[in-house]
């Protein structure tokens, strides 16, 4: 509790009658002084009174539009103030944003005496990921002579989630699969390390192979087995031509099958298994890492996969209308938020900084092998060459090219490698077809159709890449159309 | 916060609702007694201290009506005429509280603090030189004050319960 400027003056102008008392030695002042004090004490108790009896019937909340947002989202957050009855009190009421969120203006209400209700709404923008619970409203009273500021309850919480890939969604058909490998058992006895069998020794064995403590132990020749040890080549393919940029910002195919392929690469460096990586734009191949084991390659493997970003799109970051694809690309244009966009918007030819930052971003667009056409089944030629017909190929694409597409499967097929193939539904990734459900059904059908035909075939397997939620909604409106026909 | 909610004058919200009946009962009582205090000049100090109180509000009719007063008496202060006149003054202090939600418990609070504060006030007077009176009636004031401050924080939660953490030594 503090007094305004006004309670000040009164107290000051009794100071004043008093000294005045005191130098013309006039008793008679004091008798103001007296009046004065005894006014300003009454308006004292009658604030705290007042006060009290305001927070007793008010009731302030604050309510975010949602509870749960995704990070950089922008929602309103309206702070309302109510009191049983209308209080003679000017009430203030501040809301407490949280430290790791934005408001656009302040989050504040006023109650002018006699007023019973208010409200007030600003626009506040999440940009870190986490839980974020609001600090507590605080209410200003004043009644012209004196102000309190007290904290009131209400103390909701909003979870932001941050942008990217949310519950991935790989399998066939709607039902979810597990990608990861176990140990590859060979079965067959022979060099390695990990101890099988100790056995009697019998003609033909090596004599290398003679454990000589546990002969002069058993008194017989024994000669000791290890287990083979296997490791299977995987070879990532991971196209991020521009029709991989389709998909709200954060959440584009890219995004899904990168998360999957770096679930992949995790899996291969658990396994120990020489692990690869093919990065394919529209053009042909921009990087190329030969399968190798280690904790190096698998970081650097990680980090392309993380660094990735779909090529042909424009300085805006759009996707260009030369690009050829069987189909238009669809969904939302990208945001304008890629490094390279983000570069372009520098305002290039004067700019030193713009130009220090050239080199480093026009390096990811370079093409180390460029091809004419066809560049997927360019990467997979490439990736197959004087390899090891045991090695496990895993592309990572869309079903935009389905021509490209089949082509690649038979020719990796026909050089002997397994093929595992992880598609983004087109469909899914396309926002604005999302809204007509027949038309998105028909489409996911198609796609289902493909992704069939890819896995009939010998050593191959399909699996979808997709947005757990978003083909939950797609499959139930499959499900209902097709209960509508059997009716 | 704005004059308009006390049309300008120095006063709470919360004792703004002048009533028409409490203002001629203010008026009249103060013209009243300053004119059984001083005669007809000192019903015109009376009217002016009103139409001050009016228009500026409670603590500047009181020191006006003071400064009047000691015009008024200027050849030497009658105990009882004064005393006339400071009822005068006590009903302006005590009439906007009519107005209030509870107005016998705040003239009732008025009167109380009138009667402690004049008390120590006419006490130091008395026994006192002028400027020892002075100091000790300011002093009273804001001591007082002080204690309704402390009073506020607590019957309004905002002192912190917890006790800082003690060495044993």
């Amino acid at each position: 509790m503090r007094p305004t400027r006004q309670a000040w003056a009164v107290g000051a102008l009794a100071s004043a009658l008093a000294v005045l008392a005191a130098v013309f030695a006039r008793p008679l002042l004091l008798g103001a002084t007296v009046l004065l004090g005894a006014w300003l004490l009454v308006r004292q108790v009658l604030f705290v009174r007042g006060v009290a009896d305001a927070l007793d019937s008010l009731t302030v909340r604050q309510v975010p539009a949602a509870n749960a947002v995704r990070a950089d989202a922008e929602i309103p957050v309206t702070l309302e103030a109510t009191l049983d009855a209308p209080a003679r009190l000017q009430l203030s009421v501040d809301g407490g944003v949280p430290t790791g969120a934005t408001a656009a203006g302040p989050l504040s209400a006023t109650l002018e005496p006699g007023d019973a209700t208010t409200r007030g709404t600003t626009t506040v923008t999440w940009p870190v990921a986490g839980r974020h619970r609001f600090d507590r409203p605080t209410v200003t009273a004043t009644d012209g002579l004196f102000a309190a500021t007290i904290p009131v309850e209400s103390r909701p919480t909003v979870t932001v989630e941050p942008r990217g890939p949310h519950s991935a969604h790989v399998g066939r058909g709607g039902d979810r699969v597990s990608i990861a490998q176990g140990e590859h058992d060979a079965g067959q006895r022979g060099p390695g390390l990990e101890p099988a069998e100790l056995r009697e020794y019998v003609p033909g064995d090596s004599a290398d192979e003679i454990d000589w403590k546990a002969t002069a132990r058993l008194d017989t020749l024994h000669v000791r087995e290890y287990e083979t040890q296997t490791h299977r080549p995987t070879m990532l393919l991971v196209d991020h031509g521009a029709a991989l940029a389709a998909g709200p910002p954060g959440e584009s195919k890219l995004d899904y099958l990168r998360e999957t392929a770096l679930a992949i690469a995790a899996n291969a460096r658990e396994l120990d298994d020489p692990l690869g990586l093919i990065t394919v734009g529209d053009e042909g191949i921009t990087s190329r890492i030969d399968p190798t084991t280690g904790p190096a390659a698998y970081l650097s493997i990680r980090r392309r996969l993380l660094e990735l970003e779909p090529t042909g799109l424009d300085d805006d970051g759009a996707v260009p209308e030369t690009v050829e694809r069987a189909q238009p690309i669809p969904g939302p244009v990208p945001s304008p938020t890629r490094p390279r966009a983000a570069l372009s918007a520098l305002d290039g030819a004067g700019d030193p900084f713009a130009r220090a930052l050239e080199p480093f971003y026009a390096a990811r667009t370079e093409y180390d092998i460029r091809f004419d056409a066809e560049p997927l089944l360019g990467a997979v030629r490439t990736a197959l060459t004087g390899q090891d017909s045991r090695q496990w190929t895993v592309i990572c694409t869309d079903d935009s090219d389905r021509d490209t597409l089949y082509e690649t499967i038979r020719f990796a097929r026909a050089r002997g490698s397994r093929v595992l193939v992880l598609l983004a539904p087109t469909v899914l990734f396309a926002t604005d077809e999302l809204g007509d459900p027949d038309r998105a059904s028909d489409r996911y059908l198609e796609f289902e159709e493909l992704r069939r035909d890819l896995d009939r075939m010998d050593a191959v397997t399909a699996f979808e890449v997709a947005p757990e939620d978003r083909l939950s909604a797609v499959l139930e409106a499959t499900r209902s159309r097709s209960r509508g026909e059997l009716r | 916060m704005s004059d308009a909610a006390t049309g300008g004058r120095i006063e709470s919200t919360l004792v703004t609702e002048r009533s028409s009946w409490s203002t001629a009962v203010g008026t009249i009582a103060l013209v009243a007694a300053f004119g059984a205090a001083a005669g007809p000049s000192g019903v015109g100090a009376g009217v002016a201290t009103a139409l001050l109180w009016y228009g500026f509000g409670t603590p500047s009719a009181i020191a006006v009506g003071h400064v009047l007063l000691l015009v008024l008496f200027s050849g030497g202060v009658d105990p009882i005429a004064l005393a006339t006149a400071e009822v005068g003054l006590l009903a302006v202090l005590a009439a906007p509280l009519l107005g209030t939600r509870a107005p016998l418990r705040a003239v009732a609070g008025t009167l109380l603090a009138v009667a402690v504060l004049g008390g120590i006030g006419l006490l130091a007077a008395v026994s006192l030189p002028p400027w020892q009176a002075a100091a000790v009636t300011v002093g009273a004031v804001g001591l007082a004050s002080y204690g309704l401050y402390r009073y506020g924080l607590v019957s309004l939660g905002l002192v912190d319960d917890d006790t800082p953490p003690t060495t044993d030594e």
